[in-house]
């Protein structure tokens, strides 16, 4: 069974990138997320090309953190974006 | 703003008196929109004075949306066009003029062709600085604090972004001034008027064109009237938020008006202004716009 690629964000979702950090508005629902740096990664990932576990990974590999705690925010991160409708 | 009975601000004469049967009107323009206050000479007669910048020739449509004040046997009353009479409530002078002020106010940022935020505004030489905050966060006092170190007044109540180019749009209504920031700002004692013009802080209101160079957020100290004042630059992600949460209106555009603060904020420098003393704050926000005396 193949994993899940995660994304892409549905036509029309706006990015704007301010320093590390990103905004995204949804034309659909008219709301706004301010991402901090972290969450940025994250969505800078979730292009429809990476899988849950590859993107946890990646970052992994960037940030020095405990492996756990990176996948916990990520998956929580990648659950907020879904719920508000980015993804 | 709100009306209040312990504001012995202007010697408006009582309800009942020979001055008060008279009628006057006077034509505003607030934020692009024609306004006209009608009724009580001595009331209207306060108004044309604290927004004697905004006064118009009466050229404007044939029917602005009009503030009437009406003489009571025990009072003033304060009725709006398109708004429910308050039931012939009567106000005394000082808080009729307040409520028309107020009125105006709300009708001006609700009709505004342009992002408004609340904000305080100050300006020199066509380069302003901005610090949204909601109510009670110090604003009004440090716009005041502002003029009395020498910088142009351009709002103690909107920063006014055009819709189109974010040109900073002059809206400089009275300020609204507590007991404690007229002594914080060195105001004369004794009675003296909660609303005051920039004039009567020894500034001027500023001129267009106006480009916003900085973007402040306030954070308080514990201890008001700290001698510490401190200014750290933050991610310009957070001056976008600001702007955002604090508009008024940003529900007429929300895509243009993520859009648009996400461009000032791009182009501004974004401050966190730890505040105690508010002229010392605003010695400090003197040195971020052009011109400033060393």
């Amino acid at each position: 069974m193949t994993a899940k690629r995660i994304g892409p964000p549905p036509p029309g979702i706006r990015a704007v990138e301010l320093g590390e950090d990103i905004s995204l508005y949804n034309p659909h629902t008219q709301g706004a997320a301010l991402l901090n740096s972290t969450a940025s990664d994250v969505w800078r990932l979730v292009d429809g090309e990476h899988t849950l576990e590859e993107i946890v990974d990646l970052l992994v590999a960037v940030y020095d953190a405990d492996p756990e705690v990176i996948r916990r925010d990520v998956r929580q991160t990648i659950d907020e974006l879904l719920s508000a409708g980015f993804l | 703003m709100t009306p209040s009975s312990q504001t012995p601000f202007a010697e408006l004469p009582p309800a009942g008196t020979a001055a008060a049967t008279q009628t006057d009107a006077v034509d505003l323009h607030l934020l692009g929109q024609p306004f006209r206050v009608h009724g009580d000479t001595a009331v209207v007669g306060e108004v044309r004075r604290l927004l004697d910048v905004f006064v118009v020739s009466p050229a404007q449509p044939a029917d602005p949306p009009v503030v009437t004040v009406r003489r009571l046997a025990d009072g003033y009353a304060v009725t709006a066009t398109g708004q429910p009479d308050a039931g012939g409530h009567a106000y005394n002078a000082v808080d009729a003029t307040t409520l028309v002020l107020a009125i105006l106010n709300a009708a001006a940022l609700s009709g505004a062709g342009c992002l408004a935020v609340h904000a305080g505004v100050v300006a020199r030489n066509g380069r302003a600085v901005a610090f949204p905050a909601e109510s009670g966060q110090g604003k009004s006092t440090l716009t005041a604090a502002c003029l009395r170190a020498g910088l142009d007044y351009v709002s103690d109540e909107a920063l006014c972004l055009d819709w189109r180019d974010a040109r900073v749009l002059p809206y400089p209504r009275p300020l609204e001034l507590s007991g404690w920031s007229r002594a914080a700002v060195g105001l004369p004692a004794g009675p003296c008027d909660r609303l005051v013009t920039a004039e009567g802080l020894g500034a001027k209101p500023a001129r267009s064109p106006l480009v916003l160079d900085h973007l402040v957020l306030l954070a308080r100290h514990a201890d008001a009237d700290a001698a510490t004042v401190t200014l750290e630059p933050v991610p310009r992600q957070q001056g976008a938020a600001a702007l955002l949460v604090r508009s008024f209106n940003h529900w007429r555009d929300p895509e243009r008006a993520f859009d648009l603060a996400h461009e000032v904020a791009a182009r501004t420098r974004v401050w966190r202004l730890r505040l105690g003393d508010p002229g010392r704050a605003a010695t400090l926000l003197s040195t971020l716009l052009p011109g400033a005396v060393s």
